[in-house]
């Protein structure tokens, strides 16, 4: 479902607009950047189900954080999954600070603190999943962050989060079980870096 | 990977026979026809091992594999295979109009008669043991046909694609048996959404599920290690998710194991074959590494030791009037 479109706020307005959007929807904080009153944001989310969510966010760029203060609200950890299909990002949590081409993936912990940009023009999916309903150790899941393209199911993970980005555009809500599907290659990409 | 057959290995008047025992050594039982000279014959087959199912990729020159119900004779596998037709044209008696091109999608039901022929080019396909999908053979049959048309065909189809590139890297590492569970879950949601029906009208997916989990055991009650681990990589689910489908069942997964065992080895105990055997190795050879612990679960079980309802039965057998008779 479409829960943000900047583009239907005054540009005077949008900065804000998107700002408290953002701390709504994301729990995020917008970070100043140049030309943000002209900034343009599309952000869908949906809610799959196991207590997992698909967010989409097309944007003409942006800045955002998850400040430390949030961290004590949650109660166990989320993982992201993050794909870019069109545009870059630069992440950074914890001593790890990735440049993440288009097309490619990065794993964020959710409760914790981040940064992230995203380039002009880019457009990114991010799957949220309860460690729980992961079913992996939360080691395993670091040390994929760290290492991602070197597993042997990167291209499959990334095809799947591309697949249900697909499916939502036609049918408004993605598939239970390409999600479930989509869930299992996650899952295995994380194995492929367990000890 | 292992490579099963290249025949640029082998001179040109043994090609054709080569292919034919790689085909019928591969359990199809399957008359081949060859589209082009015998000493034109040329194959490469590629098989990998992605966790409990199996990737098969074959590129070769034209031929037709014919399948009759006689040759099948009831005695082919239950293997499901979901294919990729990756170059050149082919057609498909289970994949009915259609002119198989590069990235189609289709299924092949070996237990089914079939006709094949191609124009040479390329294949790839992901076996599966039919149980696996959980579904009747009549419904796959149905479904197979059109597995094209469900709304996650894109999906599998781009997941194919990608497993079938990536299969040796896949194969070999710690992920192999999750990503084969993923398949096979994509391939079973592919085939029921693909038809406009119910799988079962008594039960849902899980309710399937759990029947193959029950048969699974049955048929591996002597396996000492059978638990929730193991029944997981069979079926290609999570650990987790054998638990969860368990939860309807009115007793633990591992009691309803041990009740098993119990129930085949105090059959053994009683037969004739079995009262030939000491009680240690009919405990082993229904999953109970230790006798002592078989003796303590059989007598909070029936209770009697394994040795009484020996003797017990070994009575009723010698007061049977037949016996008498003799």
């Amino acid at each position: 479902m479409l829960l943000l479109d900047t583009s239907r706020y005054p540009v005077e307005d949008r900065a804000e607009v998107l700002r408290g959007g953002l701390a709504e929807l994301a729990g995020v904080d917008l970070l100043p950047l140049d030309g943000d009153a002209l900034m343009k944001l599309r952000f869908r989310a949906w809610d799959v189900g196991d207590g997992c969510s698909l967010l989409h966010a097309q944007s003409s760029g942006f800045h955002f954080a998850r400040r430390p203060s949030r961290d004590s609200c949650d109660a166990s950890p989320v993982i992201g999954f993050s794909m870019m299909p069109a545009g870059g990002a630069r992440f950074s949590q914890q001593d790890r600070q990735q440049v993440v081409p288009g097309g490619g993936m990065f794993i964020a912990e959710m409760s914790e603190a981040f940064t992230c940009r995203f380039a002009e023009s880019s457009e990114g999916i991010n799957l949220q999943i309860p460690l729980e309903v992961l079913d992996v150790p939360l080691r395993d899941v670091r040390k994929a962050a760290r290492w991602l393209p070197l597993s042997p199911v990167y291209p499959l993970a990334s095809q799947h989060l591309l697949s249900l980005l697909r499916y939502t555009k036609e049918f408004d809500a993605p598939h239970p079980s390409g999600q479930r599907a989509a869930l299992h290659v996650l899952r295995a990409m994380v194995k492929s870096f367990a000890d | 990977m292992a490579l099963i057959l290249d025949t640029s290995d082998l001179p040109p008047g043994r090609r054709a026979a080569a292919v034919a025992e790689v085909i019928h050594f591969s359990g199809a039982r399957t008359r081949i026809v060859y589209n082009c000279p015998d000493d034109e014959v040329s194959a490469r087959f590629e098989h990998f091992t992605v966790g409990q199912a199996q990737v098969l990729k074959s590129r070769k020159s034209p031929l037709g594999l014919i399948t009759t119900p006689a040759a099948l004779n009831g005695a082919q596998p239950d293997q499901f295979v979901v294919s990729l037709r990756v170059a050149g044209t082919a057609t498909h008696s289970h994949a009915p109009g259609r002119l198989l091109r590069p990235g189609d999608l289709f299924a092949m039901n070996l237990w089914r008669p079939y006709e094949y022929f191609d124009d040479g080019g390329e294949n790839a396909g992901f076996h599966l043991p039919l149980e696996r999908l959980g579904l009747e053979r009549d419904y796959v049959a149905r479904a197979s046909e059109v597995i094209h048309t469900s709304p996650l065909a894109g999906q599998l189809q781009r997941h194919l694609q990608i497993l079938f590139r990536d299969a040796d890297a896949i194969s070999k590492g710690l992920a192999a048996a999750t990503v084969a569970q993923a398949t096979a879950d994509l391939v079973r949601a592919a085939l029921i959404s693909a038809v406009d029906e119910e799988p079962s009208r008594d039960g849902g997916s899980d309710q399937n599920l759990t029947a193959v989990v029950k048969s699974y055991i049955t048929r591996h009650l002597a396996d000492p290690d059978l638990g929730a681990e193991r029944i997981a990589q069979a079926m290609f689910i999570s650990v987790r998710q054998v638990y969860k489908l368990w939860e309807t069942e009115p007793g633990p997964l591992g009691q309803w194991i041990v009740e098993r065992r119990l129930e085949a080895a105090r059959h053994d105990l009683a037969n004739s074959r079995g009262r030939s055997q000491t009680i240690a190795s009919i405990a082993r050879r229904w999953g109970f590494a230790d006798s002592t612990h078989f003796s303590r679960r059989f007598r909070q079980a029936y209770g009697m030791s394994p040795r009484e309802w020996r003797h017990t039965h070994g009575t009723s057998v010698t007061t049977d009037p037949c016996t008498h008779s003799r």
